[in-house]
């Protein structure tokens, strides 16, 4: 069960595990209701993964424009520094920030 | 099924074609090299486990748990072998594309393979893939754990 929690801004969503393709299905629903329930500013905070496949990459374009269609925001939260590499050399930066801290 | 052999250094792996069993095999030889405590860049190897198996389970093998995916994990010298074979029909690897669509929904498999591996092969019916990637002790240049001075 993925854990979720307000900020004053943002909502943060904590996966917990690696995002792969036994997993997505199950990730996928769970970000796609809380788009629906409003929550445009996201943030998954991948603490506790370690890795994300190529069909859990697809999940974070997904959400990407599925906020972006609704005007919302997706920031990637991890200090780990080869989810960080994966992230830049699929060029998903230059979509949505993978920021180290808030 | 899942099975496990160990015999002179080389992991062999034969499982069903299931998503389940692409953890197993992940846990299996992350578990493996640990033990063999040779200087491998794991989140690339990982990588390129998970991609390979992906493609053999869903793509090759349908996800039928009756039909075999086999995985082989050798160490050499100055890297770490990985075997990856199903019994599908394959694909014509040839025609597949090292670009994708940014804001497309698939086709990153074979770029992250392609950018993770030290070197990478298809047999000619595509339903056996060969990965070897080089230890970080071997690599000289700054950024190559991940691929960048092939």
């Amino acid at each position: 069960m993925t854990q979720t929690g307000a900020t004053a801004e943002a909502f943060v969503v904590k996966p917990g595990r690696d995002i792969v393709i036994s997993y997505v299905e199950t990730f996928r629903r769970e970000l796609l209701t809380l788009i629906d329930q409003g929550h445009l500013n996201l943030v998954i905070d991948l603490d506790g993964v370690s890795m994300i496949d190529s069909k859990g990459l697809a999940i974070f374009m997904l959400c990407y424009k599925s906020l972006s269609a609704k005007g919302g925001k997706l920031t990637v939260l991890t200090n780990d520094q080869d989810l960080r590499y994966l992230f830049k050399v699929m060029r998903m930066d230059e979509m949505f920030t993978v920021t180290e801290s808030l | 099924m899942f099975e496990t052999t160990q015999n002179e250094g080389k992991l062999h792996l034969r499982m069903s074609a299931t998503l389940e069993n692409i953890d197993r095999a992940d846990e299996a030889m992350v578990e493996f090299l640990k033990s063999r405590d040779a200087p491998v860049d794991m989140f690339a190897v990982r990588i390129l486990l998970r991609e390979g198996m992906l493609n053999a389970v869903v793509h090759g093998s349908g996800q039928d748990p009756d039909l075999p995916v086999t995985m082989d994990v050798e160490l050499d010298a100055e890297g770490v072998g990985l075997t990856i074979e199903d019994t599908g029909p394959g694909f014509i690897w040839q025609n597949r594309s090292a670009s994708f669509d940014l804001m497309g929904d698939g086709g990153r498999g074979i770029p992250l393979m392609q950018m993770y591996a030290s070197r990478m092969a298809f047999n000619d019916s595509g339903n056996k893939v060969s990965f070897w990637r080089k230890y970080r002790e071997a690599e000289v240049c700054q950024g190559a754990t991940h691929g960048e001075c092939q």
